[in-house]
């Protein structure tokens, strides 16, 4: 009697049909979810929730609701995270600048675990006041004197009208307001294999030695060229680096308004 | 004999398949990932859209909310803050989120009025 194996093939194209459809199924077609939490976002959208979050937070200063919503991303790093945003964004145009303040107020309001900042006023726009010359009235005492010719006769006489003078008063023009001045209090070379070479590494702090990150540093070249920075908050608080290239010299200042 | 074997074989190769896809898309799906944020749960949705109402109050710019509301939904912004309200009433928000909202709400719908006005 002969025994009848079940064919090979058949359990080939089984497994082959296998394979090729859960490798469809899990990379080619995958399954398109909705409903999603906050967690399973990408990266670049975990980044635009991070700046809502951290603008919400400008706005009401509950650092409460502000660790609950980033919490909702799952990470563990949220103030390192935010701290590495701000850093991101502060190269980019002025809204994004602006959205980096905000992670950085976040960020250090988490790293310091402190309370809530003020809720931040609501921005009233004013129009913008024109510098005009506004014309005033001056009267010259001389100009409203009566003619000087006596009149001859007890009758009234006409008399000349005093002329106005419109004096241009100066206004003051608004300037910008200065950022606080930034000294140099030491400088030195550092040897470190493992630094980059021609590593220029700033620490910017406040009078009381406290670091103080989203300060603008301008760092210029000859020959022209100057490239702007800011210290952030990662990996140090107020810290900024620049690479410099050999065969030139280069000038850093500090703040916004060097 | 041998044509039957080929026919066998690739329907060995159909029901292979069909079983591989269940499992990959059924039994044993891929973790979600790389999501957006047009794809959030409703009440994660909303309160993202709160974020964004929050962010007018602090800088007032109705481009940004817009902006920031296009990123959340591909519905109109005022459509995504109506609902959004609706929504933050199920959900018990206080009542200054919802104020947020509803201002938020406001300008949009003044902006509307405005831009069909000057509408030809």
């Amino acid at each position: 009697m002969k025994r009848r194996s079940f064919p090979l093939y058949l359990i080939t194209g089984l497994v082959l049909g296998l394979a090729l459809g859960a490798l469809t199924a899990w990379y080619v077609v995958p399954v398109n979810y909705v409903d999603t939490a906050p967690e399973t976002l990408s990266a670049a959208d975990q980044d635009r929730y991070r700046v809502l979050a951290a603008l919400a937070y400008q706005d009401n200063g509950d650092l409460g609701r502000a660790r609950a919503r980033l919490a909702l991303l799952g990470s563990t790093t949220a103030a390192q995270d935010l701290a590495a945003q701000a850093q991101r964004q502060m190269s980019l145009d002025s809204t994004a600048q602006q959205e980096a303040r905000a992670l950085a107020l976040l960020a250090s309001a988490l790293t310091s675990g402190g309370g809530s900042v003020q809720p931040a006023a609501p921005a009233v726009h004013t129009p913008t006041a024109k510098p005009t010359a506004q014309p005033t009235t001056t009267v010259d005492p001389q100009q409203t004197a009566m003619a000087t010719n006596p009149p001859p006769t007890a009758q009234p006489t006409a008399t000349t009208p005093p002329e106005f003078t419109a004096t241009p008063r100066p206004t003051i023009t608004p300037l910008p307001t200065l950022a606080a001045p930034f000294r140099l209090l030491d400088q030195k070379q550092v040897c470190d294999v493992h630094l980059t070479p021609g590593l220029l590494q700033i620490e910017v702090q406040d009078e009381n030695g406290k670091p103080l990150p989203g300060v603008a540093v301008v760092v210029g070249m000859t020959g022209g060229g100057e490239e702007r920075f800011y210290t952030g908050l990662y990996p140090d608080r107020g810290y900024a680096d620049f690479v410099m290239t050999a065969g030139f010299t280069y000038s850093a200042r500090v703040g916004d308004n060097s | 004999m041998r044509a039957r074997r080929w026919a066998g074989f690739i329907l060995s190769i159909l029901v292979g398949l069909a079983l591989g896809l269940a499992y990959g898309w059924l039994a044993n799906p891929q973790p979600p990932k790389d999501t957006s944020l047009n794809g959030l749960r409703a009440d994660y949705r909303t309160d993202a859209v709160l974020m964004v109402a929050e962010a007018y109050h602090a800088d007032s710019s109705l481009e940004l909310a817009q902006t920031r509301l296009a990123e959340l939904s591909g519905d109109p912004a005022l459509l995504v803050v109506q609902q959004a309200i609706i929504k933050g009433g199920e959900l018990g928000y206080p009542r200054a989120d919802l104020e947020k909202l509803a201002a938020l709400a406001q300008a949009l719908e003044k902006a509307s009025a405005v831009s069909g006005e000057t509408a030809p």
